[in-house]
């Protein structure tokens, strides 16, 4: 053993430094455009910003002044925010389980010996990769009232057309259409990889033991697989309450027919930057926040115990 | 009674691969046999074949008296009436001890009740009572490959199979389990055929064993005999130590003859023959002898002498190399001999066993 150990191990100062010379840059980015944004919108969030304000006789451009919480008690009485809040939840509380069952399902199938999975891996990972203001485009024709993939495809089977994206009814289900064919492919891959690592010889020993096939799949896949699958939950989650790119495309920029496909994000988007009311936009990012902050707690200490890790 | 019967099984992956050549085995019920042989011999593909994990390429396999595996008919592992154990235990990481050792009664659709019996009798017969709420991850391996072997017992099979079960525990432990294996064997009364590269493993628990290489069954007997009377230098080289002395036979009577070796005097041995020589005497070859069975004497007491070279001590011998003309002998003396490094000995081959030189140079040479 080192005869000098912990804080007086001058070797240990010197490695400790070196490291954080290695982090300065990063640190230094991060603060940039990542701690400094997140401190600055928490701080606007109880302030209440004027483009331009006469103080004292003169013009100041960008003039903040502490309103205590005001921007929140404005928020949470402004019926177009409780809307964007009831449609985001209600769309994360759909379209997140869809998603993830259709994608074990996927995964579970793409599991199996199959010809062509490389095809197939391909043809799931691209929707992914796919820049999600192209996507969307094609999905506005997709939904299109008259010339739209999904109307003519309706037509076919001798059903009546279905405005997608002007009916205030199916705003939201279009969305989470949408969503889940975006997502399920990349999360479906995620978890079959996670299926492969599982040892065959698990397999093998319930085959051994009589187990079928469904049987197999509940008791040593499903919660073998939880490390992937509460990971998946929990991005997918967390993602889900942003949603912002497909809506804003979907709908040019507007929260969809009487406000149907506001989320919270579009909700700040137009306050900061049609409305101009940075306050109250950063007193919903903060709002935002603090859902995504106790979602991830909840995750991380109720379903920790759930979770299976392989040694 | 689970008697277990080979049938010229060959199984062969990918149209040209060739994991098991031929193989014939009769295994009578409540025999330990063990199959052992160098990673890649085919030892674990023969027993994926009898557990019904694989279907024979053409041959057959009979469990009793039922047909389980041919190239037409696979019966699936869980009717075989089978318990298995794998190297890396295969117990479930998100089942406690009972779950694990209950899963095959669940299966079976006992009842809730009964499954907990005869789970906990199962836990207890492997020595685990007591820590049946336990998660694996809170076990050693060794206790983990207690639970599998648990588990492998719990439904009561007919025969139990052992992939290298003790492969991934330390020294001790391994030699412990050994002997657990063996009293459980004795107690249940089952059929047991257990895969394992190590010697000792095989030696301490086989009733006889089969020795294994490149896919075929290169000798089948008794330890014993395996170990006295190997049938080729390559099992001679696999089971325990041998020096192979390069030698010509030069006399023949039966089965018996007498070898010179020329690096050392051309001095003549006594020994048995492995096989019928093939060609007319003098015939090349080499001379097996066991460390054990290389006589020591004094310097000028014997016909050949050499110079030691080693002597380690290894606690309950002295383990010699000794340079007899060029060749390196092996030999062994008790732990207290006074015997040192660079000092003159005389060696004599008590037991020695000629093999013709292409017996060597064929497929079953030793190179894994």
């Amino acid at each position: 053993m080192a005869a000098r150990r912990g804080l007086r191990n001058p070797k240990l100062w010197r490695d400790t430094g070196e490291a954080y010379l290695y982090l300065l840059p990063a640190f230094f980015v991060m603060s940039l455009f990542t701690f400094y944004p997140f401190i600055n919108a928490i701080i606007l969030s109880f302030q209440e910003v004027s483009l331009v304000a006469r103080v004292d006789g003169e013009l100041v451009p960008f003039y903040r002044q502490y309103v205590g919480l005001s921007n929140f008690q404005v928020l949470f009485n402004d019926r177009h925010f409780i809307q964007a809040l009831t449609q985001t939840s209600l769309y994360v509380g759909i379209s997140v389980p869809l998603t993830l069952g259709l994608a074990v399902l996927l995964a579970t199938a793409l599991n199996q010996a199959l010809r062509l999975r490389p095809f197939f891996r391909l043809a799931y990972f691209i929707p992914y990769i796919t820049p999600v203001v192209a996507l969307a485009m094609v999905w506005t024709w997709i939904y299109h009232d008259r010339v739209g993939l999904l109307n003519y495809l309706l037509q076919l089977f001798g059903l009546s057309r279905i405005r997608w994206l002007n009916d205030p009814a199916f705003a939201l289900p279009s969305i989470i259409l949408f969503s889940i064919l975006r997502y399920v492919g990349y999360q479906s891959l995620i978890l079959l990889a996670g299926m492969q690592n599982i040892d065959r010889t698990y397999y093998e020993a319930a085959r051994v033991d009589g187990a079928t096939p469904l049987r197999t799949w509940r008791h040593i896949t499903l919660p073998l697989l939880t490390p992937q699958l509460f990971f998946v939950f929990l991005i997918s989650l967390m993602g889900a309450y942003r949603i912002f790119d497909e809506v804003f495309i979907l709908f040019a920029g507007t929260a969809g027919p009487l406000g149907s496909a506001r989320t919270i994000v579009i909700y700040l988007y137009q306050q900061a930057f049609v409305n101009f009311r940075f306050g109250r936009a950063a007193a919903a990012s903060v709002v935002l926040f603090g859902i995504i902050f106790v979602l991830a707690l909840f995750q991380i200490t109720v379903t920790q115990r759930r979770v299976h890790y392989d040694q | 009674m689970a008697s277990i019967s080979l049938r010229n099984v060959t199984k062969t992956f990918g149209g040209n691969v060739q994991a098991v050549h031929d193989m014939s085995l009769e295994i009578a019920h409540g025999e330990i046999v063990c199959l052992l042989g160098p990673s890649g011999c085919g030892k674990t593909t023969t027993l994926r074949l009898v557990a019904g994990f694989e279907g024979p390429t053409a041959g057959e396999l009979w469990i009793g008296d039922r047909l389980v595996s041919s190239s037409r008919t696979l019966v699936p592992p869980a009717r075989r009436n089978l318990g298995m154990v794998f190297q890396d235990y295969a117990v479930w990481p998100h089942k406690n001890v009972l779950d694990n050792v209950g899963y095959p009664l669940k299966v079976r659709k006992m009842s809730r009740s009964r499954i907990r019996k005869r789970a906990t009798e199962a836990t207890a017969l492997v020595g685990l009572e007591g820590l049946e709420k336990r998660y694996p991850e809170q076990l050693s391996g060794g206790q983990q490959q207690r639970v599998a072997l648990a588990r492998a017992l719990v439904a009561e099979p007919e025969a139990l199979l052992l992939d290298e079960p003790l492969s991934n525990l330390d020294a001790k432990l391994r030699e412990k389990m050994r002997f657990e294996i063996m009293d459980l064997h004795q107690r249940l009364g089952l059929t047991l055929v257990y895969v394992t590269h190590d010697q000792a493993e095989a030696m301490v628990l086989s009733d006889w064993m089969v020795v294994m290489n490149r896919g075929k069954a290169v000798q089948v007997g008794t330890p014993w005999e395996i170990y006295r009377s190997p049938s080729s230098p390559f099992v001679a080289d696999f089971i325990g130590l041998a020096n192979f002395l390069p030698a010509q036979l030069v006399e023949r009577n039966g089965q018996q003859g007498i070898a010179e070796i020329p690096a050392a005097g051309s001095q003549r041995v006594e020994c048995s023959l492995a096989s019928e020589p093939s060609g007319s005497l003098p015939v090349p070859g080499v001379l097996f002898v066991r460390p054990e069975d290389v006589e020591l004497s004094s310097e000028g007491e014997a016909d050949i002498e050499g110079t030691v070279t080693r002597a380690t001590f290894l606690g309950a011998r002295l383990d010699l190399r000794v340079d007899v003309g060029g060749a390196e002998w092996r030999a062994e003396a008790p732990p207290g001999a006074d015997i040192a490094q660079g000092q003159a000995i005389g060696v004599k081959a008590q037991r020695a066993i000629f093999f013709e030189k292409e017996e060597q140079t064929d497929g079953e040479t030793a190179d894994a």
